[in-house]
């Protein structure tokens, strides 16, 4: 018997090989070409007019060589209601011409016997056979060949085949979405084979603590994301995948900085004090820095939302789990290389509408005259010249088109014992400010081997190292945009010497923004080296030992310089250099069974350790005799300090979980963790953290089955405990301050200790209750699939830095006070809306609400944050109140100016009208602390993700949008350049020119320029509603196949290309606040890094 | 694994390596380092403390200071009518407590120090004077406040309530005397920041006089601020103190030198050499905008047109100023119209003299202010004697004006009242005199009608201000204005 295959041309081979790679990722489904049922109405047609009315009908595509198959024979066909095989053996009955399914393709070719022989043979050395599923239903297509040789067949459309087997053969029966099943050819003549589905193909595998469940008998809530889904997307970092495309996972790329900090959360902030991010667990190892991990390296990343699913990470699970599985090797035996690379061009989404010089310059005077101020600060003539010349643009000055470049190698293979992956990353991203950018380099190896039957081991090691350079949150007046908004545009920044101006004589009062820029450096370097291994023995069938270990070390290098100019003639340099080591075991044990064809059983028991040690050396210069030598020579300086520093913390951890499934219908998980944390004192060390959840596959009912409305049906009900390490170390220790110097003279200084924050030794364990209730459909064979979850998380013994009045010294203790609770619903919809041969689209979407609010603050009814980011008038922006969201903006209420017919009403409050009106609240007819009130809230209410892929043909089509909505931002920008006060002393916003003007313009929101008006930053005259809608990606890819060679990709995608918001400021999404953990002061706009609008072109070969 | 299980009682110790805990303070040098603690909180840039315009913001109210009309906050001082949102009360008052919680640790730990005893005596000494000066700020700005004394954090005391302005001035006298008798008769180490016991007197004697007049207005205490200012002026020798011959001296404000001199009873230094210590703002907030500088404050119309010519007069005020680029400028060609302080100024002969940091330090108080002191408290304690003339007609020849002689003792002690607000303007004196002498709203009835005008009329009420909002909103028995 001829080979199959070898009829096939080479070209084709590719193809087919190339479809093969897909089959596993696509949805497969064998059962499609026997329910699919065809119609064609009686006439006669060429073969090739059948084959083209059959892909039509069903998507599938035909391969076959043309001078095998005669397409110009005419048949005479008549089908109704008949599936494929019906049809084509009424093609080809009494041609040469077999027939094969792989996936959605038909793979004609040329027997030596005739068609009816080759479907129903009957020789002696003949093995007949029939596969079917454990259902009793036939396996059409599923492949059966001998091991070692290289001929096989294929089962035909009642799951029969035959094949030349002699005795001692190995018969490898194999399909997708089942277990392949190896048989002894014995005697026997005819055999029947059941297969078993496969879960990992059939039902996708998901990844969940210390451990993997079929997504099917998923007991909790839990958002994965494979790499397919964002394959199509120019990505560096995991934010950008996890953005929109995972339910009940809110991103915001707080600063817009490449390299910038981001904030990530899951089902809202549980914490005030302590760190709101999720966990990060790559490949075991607990607490990873995600950004340090090349997104190319990553297989696949579960969320985990529920308690019954975070619980088995105890005192570190309350903000949710991320866990990320990295890329493994190839088992075919086959090695791959693939390299892509991508060059992209980024540019400032939004400008401000900033005053000409001209305009600015009537203004400052307008403002003058309003402020009685009898001597105008620019003459006529200056004002002429000004609108005829122009002044300085600081927006162009400090913004600019940036180009960023990524590589990325990576080289797999294997064979079914050993798989290997190697992997390089290269990034450079430049920012759109001037000299600000973002490099990386990544390094990874992946080793899985098996060594024998029973025992595994494996060793992964990430090295990466980055640089950001200027790429920090910068707050308020030292932040370029700010300086760059502030300074005047009649102000030339260069001081004609080669140098930068020291200081603005009519606007800002601050530093120059170029010279922040060019004469000023912050340099943060961080080089990590994370290794793991991990070993495996099956101690009898279905238990087996796994430990593992890991050890991260971390290099941290940050260095900061200012220059003559930056610094006003004082440069100064510093340079940080410090190290983090944490050691973490996992010690496993994992029992794994099913008893009485029923009843499933898994059970997991471990035991982990952790450890962290930081240590750090610092050194800082003022007065550099040689600026130019920044923080490289320190010594070189009038004076120079040093520090050092050291901390650590430790944990131990006992965990637990049992799952088990009834029928895969029936399903319950129980997992209880107990850690203990060095962070708190004796007695409070130890906390137990219990979780348990109960799920219903009603799909699998008969009753439901019956009712053909669902192919999936699950219903789901979690309870748990988890907890937050929201305090740092030391925490319950009263120690000192001892970075405190005073000068007894004017030359020298001396160094002395302050008493720090109060101690607290009571502290405990934050601890979280999360219950949660979710419903998941499918319909359409599970073409649409719909999942629900509604979620109440309840946070008690809320950690809370209370602040401590100034009497007592200021600052804040940490104490558990208090209650929270989130509570939201999360949508997730996906579905192949098209799915056939050429075109498919496939779209999901995910809708979150997240409600919040403080439930309890003891024995107070209101806390206020410590903070002041704008730093004008040192009241607290935030107020933590029962019954209120985190994150309630604390200021006054503006109503408007002051009308005409109120002036005698405003005169009693020392104004007049045009000045601006603040709700009264004491009725005491003057605006101080007692007015204050809540006036918004900077968390999003709502946020809501839209991914679409289209492919056609070669071509694939990717559309992201996201959303966030009922949010509120407090806009200091605006604030400090309408004012024509404080810290920018005048007005440089076009929106100045709306202001009331007495006589002129009356009928304005923004107030007048007055001596008796206050323009308050901390009030609802500067709030706006943040919410946007963004698409934050479109790209269209190609994908060329390249004979002999490999695959060729070629994407141009872009990046925020639209927004549509209210804000007014450069970007809504960018927050001054950085990713830093904590929520609590979050949406204020005083200088962010803005997100920026990208354009990039992607390359992706495969070899 | 196996060793950590084995080990796990001590494997969730918490490591301290690095951290300094209480301990510390029985030993000499602890007990050193817990002092320029204390003294940070008079110093701590941009936090709290007197090295920025802060505190003299808070003495607008005086004649002698004014500021640009509708810059918020400051103008809130100036028109006398103060919330308690304003932004530069709370730093000056967060940084006296903070010196105060400071001065309370090492009172309380200072007799278990083991070391030199005349050294820790005198460290003592130093806290003692740290914590009186730090509530005589505070009882002046904002009258009855909390009255701590201890530095043991207790969560109860957050809603302390309020202690009399006479039991606050109590405390200030007796810890005063405790400074007086421990400090020695020369700064410590030769420290410019340091206090002597001529240094403790001369602000005891400063005490006495405010005592006297509002709001307490215990007359008695005229006697005894007298008394304490001789003792410092006869004593004068003894503790390094006296008059400078010239006013170019006083003034100088030329940071690369030491940046005191004899008459400089107590200062709070400076030095800008270190980002941590950058605590001048000498410059800026003091310099007219033309210049780069901030426009915080800058003379009163009336103050300056009544201030009697001569040599300090020309060394009070700078009536030009030279622009970088070497124009110079007539104060009426200023944007404000007004002169600046050339005595909050840098002396523009220097280098940086065009920068907003400085090293030039902070006056507390002079030696011409405790002569005066003694002038006047004489005088409204019976008579001025033959001292209490030698006094004023020193500051007045220097002066270049008229030597005064045979006043009524009412007569004489207006006059040095006047004195005091021609010699010490600028330097948050004259603000505390109106409201000691109740004549606010005499003197305003001056104010030329270009300045900043009283947002109403002006009652006790006005004298002092609100306590901050951030103590406030922790502790309602600190809101007296409901």
């Amino acid at each position: 018997m001829k080979k199959l295959l070898s009829l096939i041309p080479l070209k084709m081979k590719i193809t087919i090989f190339m479809s093969l790679c897909f089959i596993g990722i696509l949805y497969a489904n064998n059962n499609y070409a026997q329910k699919k049922s065809l119609n064609i109405s009686a006439q006669t047609l060429t073969v090739h007019e059948v084959l083209n009315n059959i892909e039509k009908q069903t998507g599938y595509t035909f391969f076959y060589n043309t001078k095998q198959v005669d397409l110009s024979r005419k048949v005479n066909i008549k089908a109704a209601n008949e599936n494929i095989f019906q049809v084509l053996k009424k093609i080809f009955t009494g041609t040469n011409i077999c027939y094969k399914i792989l996936d959605k393709s038909i793979i004609l070719s040329y027997s030596n016997k005739l068609n009816a022989a080759c479907l129903s043979q009957q020789d002696d050395n003949i093995l007949k056979g029939k596969v079917i599923d454990d259902k009793g239903v036939a396996i059409i297509g599923a492949n059966v060949i001998i091991q070692g040789l290289h001929s096989g067949t294929i089962t035909d459309m009642n799951g029969m085949f035959s094949i030349k087997a002699k005795k001692g053969d190995i018969l490898i029966i194999s399909s997708i979405g089942y277990h392949t099943v190896k048989i002894n050819v014995d005697q026997q003549n005819s055999i029947h084979v059941v297969l078993r589905e496969s879960i990992q193909d059939l039902n996708e595998v998901v990844v969940i603590g210390y451990g993997t469940v079929r997504k099917s008998d998923l007991t909790g809530a839990l958002s994965s994301v494979n790499d397919k889904s964002f394959s199509e997307q120019n990505v560096n970092r995991i934010d950008q995948v996890l953005q929109g495309r995972a339910s009940g996972v809110q991103i915001s790329n707080t600063v817009g900085a490449p390299g910038g900090d981001i904030r990530i959360r899951i089902r809202g902030a549980n914490s005030v004090l302590g760190d709101n991010n999720p966990l990060f667990v790559v490949d075991g190892f607990v607490g990873a820095d995600y950004s340090l991990l090349n997104p190319n390296d990553i297989k696949s990343i579960e969320v985990l939302k529920d308690a019954s699913s975070t619980a088995i990470y105890g005192s570190r699970g309350a903000n949710g789990v991320i866990l990320v599985t990295t890329k493994s090797g190839n088992k075919d035996g086959k090695v791959n290389l693939t390299y892509s690379g991508s060059i992209s061009l980024s540019s400032l989404i939004k400008k401000y509408d900033m005053l000409d010089a001209g305009d600015f310059a009537t203004l400052v005077n307008d403002h003058d005259d309003a402020m009685g101020v009898s001597k105008h600060t620019f003459s006529d003539q200056q004002i002429q010249d000004y609108y005829k010349n122009g002044g300085f643009d600081y927006m162009n000055a400090i913004f600019r088109t940036a180009l960023s470049t990524q590589h990325q190698i990576s080289v797999a293979g294997g064979n079914e014992k050993t798989q290997f992956r190697i992997s390089g990353n290269y990034l450079l991203q430049r920012g759109i400010i001037e000299n600000s950018s973002y490099r990386r380099y990544t390094v990874r190896a992946n080793l899985n081997t098996k060594i024998n039957d029973k025992l595994s081991f494996r060793f992964n090691v990430n090295g990466a190292s980055s640089e950001g350079i200027n790429n920090q949150a910068r707050t308020g007046a030292s932040n370029p945009i700010v300086q760059a908004m502030s300074w005047a545009p009649t102000t030339n920044p260069y001081d004609g010497n080669g140098g930068y101006l020291l200081s603005d004589p009519v606007g800002s009062i601050k530093t120059n923004p170029l010279a922040m820029i060019y004469d000023s450096e912050s340099k943060f370097g961080r080089t990590f080296v994370n290794a793991m291994a991990g070993i495996r023995y099956e101690i009898i069938p279905g238990l087996s030992a796994d430990f593992q270990t890991v050890c991260d070390l971390g290099f941290f290098n940050n260095k900061y310089w200012n220059g003559e100019y930056a610094s006003n003639h004082q440069p100064s340099a510093s340079k940080d250099n410090s190290q983090s080591l944490t050691v973490q075991t996992t010690t496993q044990l994992t029992y794994d069974k099913t008893f009485l064809k029923f009843h499933h059983i898994n059970v997991v028991a471990a035991i982990e350790t952790q450890r962290y040690n930081w240590e750090s050396l610092s050194g800082s210069a003022a007065n550099l005799k040689f600026p130019e030598l920044k923080y490289n020579n320190l010594a070189q300086a009038g004076s120079t300090s040093v520090n050092s520093d050291y901390s650590m913390w430790s944990l131990l951890s006992f965990l637990g979980r049992i799952n088990y499934s009834l029928m895969d219908k029936y399903l319950l998980s129980f997992s209880m963790r107990r850690d203990g944390s060095s962070k708190f004192a004796s007695g409070n060390k130890y906390s137990t953290f219990p979780a348990g959840a109960i799920a219903w596959n009603a799909g699998n009912e008969d009753f439901i089955k019956n009712l053909n409305i669902f192919s999936k049906l699950k219903l789901r009900a979690s309870w748990g405990l988890t907890g937050s390490q929201a305090i740092s170390p030391y925490a319950t220790l009263s120690s000192y301050d001892t970075s405190i110097y005073y000068a007894y003279n004017t030359s020298g200084r001396t160094n002395g200790i302050q008493m720090g924050n109060p101690g607290n030794r009571n502290l405990k364990w934050e601890t979280t209750e999360q219950k949660d209730l979710g419903l998941e459909f499918g319909f359409f064979n599970n073409r649409l699939n719909v999942e629900v979850d509604y979620y109440i998380k309840n946070t008690k013994d809320l950690l809370l830095n209370k602040s401590i009045p100034y009497f007592l010294g200021g600052g804040s203790i940490t104490a558990n006070v208090g209650k929270m609770q989130n509570k939201g619903f999360e949508i997730n919809i996906s579905s192949d809306i098209i799915s056939n041969k050429d075109l498919n689209w496939n779209s999901s979407l995910n809708f979150t609400t997240v409600r919040n609010r403080v439930t309890n603050l003891g024995s107070e009814t209101e806390i206020f944050s410590n903070t002041n980011i704008s730093g004008w008038n040192g009241q607290a922006e935030f107020i933590y109140k029962v019954g209120q969201p985190l994150g309630s903006f604390w200021g006054l209420r503006y109503l408007g100016p002051w009308q005409k017919s109120e002036a005698t009403e405003a005169a009693k409050f020392g104004c007049k009208p045009g000045d601006a009106k603040y709700q009264d609240m004491d009725g005491n007819h003057s605006i101080d602390g007692s007015d204050y009130q809540i006036i918004g809230c900077g968390m999003p209410k709502y946020t809501f993700g839209w991914n679409n892929t289209i492919t056609y043909k070669n071509f694939t089509l990717n559309a992201f949008f996201q959303g966030v909505f009922g949010i509120k931002k407090l806009n200091y920008n605006r604030c400090m350049n309408l004012c024509a006060a404080r810290d920018a002393r005048a007005a440089t916003l076009e929106e100045a020119k709306s202001r009331y003007v007495v006589g002129k313009n009356e009928n304005a929101w923004l107030p007048a320029w007055s001596p008796t008006s206050k323009w308050e930053p901390q009030s609802t005259l500067f709030m706006e509603n943040a919410s946007y809608l963004r698409m934050k990606n479109i790209s269209l890819a190609y994908t060329f196949n390249i004979s002999k060679v490999g695959a060729f990709k070629v994407a141009l995608s872009a990046t925020n290309l639209l927004t549509f918001t209210k804000y007014k400021g450069n970007d809504p999404e960018s927050s001054n606040v950085g990713g830093d953990g904590s929520d609590i002061r979050q949406g204020i706009d005083y200088g962010s890094y803005p997100n920026s609008k990208n354009y990039t072109l992607d390359f992706n070969l495969t070899f | 694994m196996i060793l950590s299980i084995s080990g796990c009682s001590d494997f969730l110790d918490e490591k301290t390596d690095g951290k300094v805990f209480d301990n510390v303070l029985t030993t000499q040098n602890g007990l050193e380092s817990a002092l320029t603690g204390a003294y940070r909180g008079w110093a701590n840039c941009w936090t709290y403390g007197f090295n920025n315009g802060w505190a003299t913001e808070m003495t607008l109210g005086g004649d002698d200071l004014t500021c640009p009309p509708g810059t918020g906050n400051t103008q809130e001082y100036d028109r006398y009518d103060v919330k308690n949102t304003n932004s530069s009360s709370a730093p000056v008052y967060w940084g006296c407590y903070k010196a105060i919680q400071g001065a309370n640790n090492i009172i309380e730990n200072y007799k278990n120090c083991k070391g030199d005893a005349g050294t820790i005596n005198c460290i003592a000494g130093e806290a003692y004077f740290i914590r009186a000066f730090s509530y005589y700020w505070l009882v002046r700005c904002h009258g009855q406040i909390p009255l701590i004394l201890t530095s043991n954090f207790n969560i109860n005391d957050i809603t302390k309530s309020v202690s009399s302005v006479k039991e606050i001035y109590t405390q200030i006298e007796q810890d005063l005397n405790s400074a007086i008798s421990m400090l020695s008769d020369s700064r410590r180490n030769g420290d410019a920041g340091r206090p002597n016991k001529g240094s403790a007197m001369a602000i005891l004697a400063e005490v006495y006089l405010s005592e006297a007049g509002w709001p307490l207005k215990d007359t008695d205490k005229y006697t005894k601020a007298a008394d304490m200012a001789k003792q410092v002026i006869d004593n004068r020798a003894t503790y390094g103190f006296d008059f400078e011959n010239s006013y170019d001296i006083l003034y100088q404000n030329d940071e690369t030198k030491s940046g005191i001199n004899k008459e400089d009873l107590f200062t709070i230094p400076c030095n800008k050499s270190n980002g941590n210590t950058i605590n001048a703002m000498y410059g800026y907030w003091a310099y007219p905008g033309e210049l780069g500088g901030w426009d915080v404050v800058f003379s009163e119309l009336t103050f300056f047109n009544q201030f009697p010519e001569g040599p300090r007069k020309d060394a009070t005020f700078a009536t030009t100023v030279t622009k970088q680029n070497g124009t110079i400028i007539k104060w009426q060609d200023l944007k404000y119209q007004r002169p600046y302080y050339k005595k909050l100024m840098k002396n523009p002969n220097v280098s940086n003299y065009y920068n907003y940091a400085s090293s030039i330090p902070m006056r507390m108080l002079r030696f011409s202010q405790t002569a005066l002191t003694y002038a006047e408290a004489k005088a409204r304690s019976g008579a001025p004697d033959e001292l209490a003339y030698q006094m004023l007609n020193a500051i007045r020849k220097r002066a270049g004006l008229a030597e005064y002689s045979n006043l009524t003792p009412s007569d004489f002690a207006d006059k040095v009242v006047q004195e005091r607000a021609w010699e010490l303007c600028g330097e948050r004196v004259r603000w505390f005199d109106m409201v000691r002498l109740e004549m606010i709203n005499k003197i305003i009835a001056e104010k030329d009608p270009k300045d900043n005008q009283p947002m109403h009329a002006i009652t006790e009420k006005n004298y002092t201000f609100p306590i901050p909002l951030h103590d406030q909103l922790l502790n309602s028995q600190l809101n007296t204005d409901k």
